[in-house]
């Protein structure tokens, strides 16, 4: 049943990726403002310093932060953000929101009381606007990652952030005695500037994509608004 | 960055600080110990503290992946004889390899050590063997727990009685700083590629296995040999009059302890080659990675095998001494238990079953939950352990009913906190209990005159004991708070129907579109479902 709203509040979700460390934190504040509907994934950075992460000395775990809010409300989760956990020094942790185009009415609902029971007193904070960023989406074969980051950043991406995944494909999953084997896979979430991204996913079609031993496919989504990108 | 080492340092420190500080504390008031014994305590915790920073950095990188990647490639090949094979192999050599098992079976003079280690490594590879089997055929581990249980039951009727203990101990000494991260990360890489139900908790459960093999296979020793001359070797006291001397005891030691875990890590690393040549061809980077985290894992045991072993071991037992000679025999109890709470915490392998509990788990279980659970299992054990130095009563009157309980347990708790659990008894019962517990209640045992192999030894075997009830215990308080929680989410009453957003087209519909060779392969695209449980924040 669709049910065409033109004046209901948009309700948009937000990513927070962070250092794990600075997971608790997060959490504390998203439950402290009671942000109604939120889902924490592990995942694991890139490495920053070639030679640190060769001496094992970076600490890659990142915890990302999916939930669904209302425009103020994210306002003032970034505002929190860049005031209490340093987000506006790079590197600290990225959060960005992706514009969706239908949700079960329950979700908005809850996300419209939740905002009502807030006061708000944001004024004059500035986020990058206007979708000059693009969130990449790399699936590629388990193992693939540094690869796939590798061709990124020759193409100007700064950073990136993996999530373990398995494929469902019917082919590859095969039962083994009381148990199904499915083939590993690895995510890789880039967020870089919408001029670059042609070049980046060119390169990564290119050197891991399907005609690759990595297997990667790769789409695009819009950013609408992003703060801790350099 | 250099955080992450700091943090490894913090943890290490946080650790091990408790312990100098009860030991520090009893040396002023009512164990006068000699000033360089103590000082040979301070600098053997100082080195200890380096040892487990290093140690738990080098697993991270190294023995971690090593065993994943081993564990999941192994089930991808799909030959069950080559996995039983395989597996058989490698319980078989880590248990050589495990340092802890060194140290109890130098203990033992009664019997040769290569009998013993022996007969602990085919256990192990027979167990290590059938939890793989049970992964694979899907049998319920409790099931399989209690059989094992029963067959030790039944064995240690009839087993020599200095066995008894013995066998026990050899089972939780076996399940130590090499074993526990290498076997766990075997299991969770038996878990990444499998997308079943159960996967999560069957990541779990490997190592409890690996406890339960050796006890079986040391009672069946025990009733075709006769241990001769029934004694147990002292080890030296500590005899160290000066700052010179100190350093010497380091100097003449970690050679030995060099060469013991370079011993131990050959193995593990000749069977990764192995697989890297056959199956898994990872690439340079990541290759040398491992390697660097090799070499801290080397230098971690090196030093953190040298520290127990020249200042906590002949502490302990002098502790635990001078505390009976001081006529204080009935503070052991509560003194043990103090001592037992925060010793669990700096044992390494604890730090990698909590945080990979935690990850599994996805935060569900905290780490931090897990470890008071933990600490609190191993004081009781710690307190029986002393009640029964004090009164020389039969390991079994605890082991039996204890088991019986934790075995009962598994009825009502949910099976994920049930593998967790009786791994947990198995981490817990690592190096610092073998080397800090045992001679203390070795020395204390030999102060009140009693049987130290029937008396003293069984201490580690109630260290991996008691926390698989109080582990169990966490779950059942989990299942019944995660009940009522789900009770109170009452279901939203009003119909849920989608509310379609009047999209503003020229933003979407903008967007160049890519331009990718590969367009036409899109229909072969496979889904790809989150490997992680979307865990609710609220």
């Amino acid at each position: 049943m669709l049910n065409k709203q033109q004046d209901t509040i948009k309700i948009k979700v937000l990513f927070v990726i962070a250092d794990s460390r600075l997971g608790n934190k997060i959490a504390d504040i998203y439950k402290k403002d009671n942000l109604p509907v939120s889902f924490i994934i592990h995942g694991n950075g890139s490495a920053n310093s070639e030679t640190l992460d060769f001496l094992g000395l970076e600490d890659t775990r990142k915890v990302i932060f999916i939930s669904f809010l209302t425009n103020s409300k994210i306002q003032h989760v970034y505002e929190i953000l860049q005031d209490k956990l340093d987000f506006n020094v790079p590197g600290t942790g990225i959060a960005f929101t992706l514009p969706i185009s239908s949700i079960s009415s329950v979700i908005s609902q809850l996300c419209i009381t939740a905002e009502s029971k807030m006061k708000i007193e944001s004024e004059g904070f500035h986020m990058t606007q206007n979708n000059t960023y693009e969130l990449i989406l790399t699936i590629v074969s388990s193992g693939y990652f540094n690869q796939v980051m590798d061709v990124a950043k020759a193409a100007g991406a700064t950073g990136g952030t993996l999530i373990h995944a398995r494929g469902l494909g019917t082919e590859e999953a095969v039962r083994f005695l009381g148990i199904t084997i499915q083939p590993e896979k690895d995510i890789v979430l880039i967020v870089a500037p919408r001029d670059k991204k042609q070049s980046i996913m060119d390169n990564i079609t290119h050197e891991v994509g399907l005609a690759t031993a990595g297997k990667g496919i790769c789409f695009s989504i819009p950013v609408e608004t992003a703060i801790g990108l350099s | 960055m250099k955080r992450h080492l700091s943090l490894k340092f913090k943890e290490a420190l946080s650790s091990v600080l408790p312990i100098v500080v009860i030991v520090v504390v009893l040396h002023i008031t009512i164990a006068p110990m000699p000033l360089y014994t103590m000082v040979l305590f301070l600098v053997s915790a100082f080195v200890l503290i380096l040892g487990v920073a290093f140690f738990t950095l080098g697993v991270d990188i190294s023995m971690m992946p090593m065993g994943e990647k081993i564990g999941s490639n192994l089930v991808k090949t799909r030959n069950l004889p080559l996995i039983i094979v395989i597996t058989f192999i490698i319980g078989v050599f880590i248990s050589i390899a495990e340092p802890d098992l060194k140290i109890l079976a130098g203990q033992i003079s009664a019997i040769p050590d290569n009998i013993l280690i022996t007969a602990v490594a085919i256990g192990v590879g027979i167990s290590l063997v059938l939890s793989f089997l049970r992964v694979l055929f899907q049998i319920k581990l409790s099931y399989l727990l209690i059989v094992l249980y029963l067959i030790v039951f039944i064995l240690s009727a009839f087993t020599n009685k200095d066995f008894l203990s013995v066998a026990f101990e050899s089972g939780g000494v076996t399940t130590g700083p090499i074993m526990v991260p290498f076997v766990m990360a075997l299991g969770l890489g038996l878990a990444l590629v499998r997308g079943d139900k159960t996967s999560e908790e069957d990541s779990f459960g490997l190592i409890s296995f690996c406890l339960i093999g050796p006890i079986i296979t040391v009672l069946i020793l025990g009733i075709f040999y006769n241990p001769t001359g029934g004694d147990y070797s002292t080890f030296t006291e500590p005899n160290v009059n000066s700052l010179s001397e100190v350093f010497q005891s380091y100097l003449i030691h970690t050679p030995q302890y060099i060469k013991e875990v370079a011993l131990a890590l050959l193995p593990i690393i000749l069977l990764f080659l192995i697989f890297q040549a056959f199956s898994l061809h990872l690439n340079k980077k990541t290759l040398l990675k491992m390697f660097v985290g090799t070499i801290y894992t080397f230098i971690g045991l090196v030093l953190f095998l040298t520290s127990v072993n020249v200042g906590f071991m002949p502490t302990g037992s002098l502790l635990g001494n001078t505390l009976v000679k001081q006529s204080y025999s009935w503070l052991l109890i509560p003194l043990g238990m103090i001592v037992g709470y925060f010793i669990v915490t700096a044992e390494p392998a604890v730090f990698v079953l909590k945080q990979q509990v935690e990850e599994i788990t996805d935060g569900t279980i905290s780490a931090k939950s897990m470890g008071i659970s933990l600490s609190i299992g191993v004081a009781l054990s710690v307190g029986l352990s002393m009640l029964r130095v004090i009164t020389g009563m039969s390991i079994l009157y605890f082991i039996i009913p204890g088991y019986m309980f934790a075995l009962i347990l598994t009825f009502f708790v949910p099976p994920l906190f049930t593998t967790i659990a009786f791994d947990s008894g198995a981490v817990a019962s690592g190096p610092l209990a073998a080397t800090f517990l045992l001679p203390f209640a070795m020395g204390a045992s030999k102060a009140l005159g009693g049987n130290i192999l029937t008396d003293a030894f069984g201490i580690v075997a109630f260290v991996a004991m008691v926390p698989v009830i109080t582990i169990q215990c966490l779950g059942l308080l989990f299942q019944i708070k995660s009940k009522r929680a789900a009770s109170e989410e009452a279901r939203p009453l009003i119909e849920d129907t989608i509310i379609e957003y009047n999209v503003e087209e020229d933003t979407l519909l903008d967007d160049t579109s890519l331009n990718d060779n590969t367009g036409g392969k899109y229909h072969e695209e496979e889904n790809v479902s989150l490997k992680e449980e979307d865990t609710n924040v609220k």
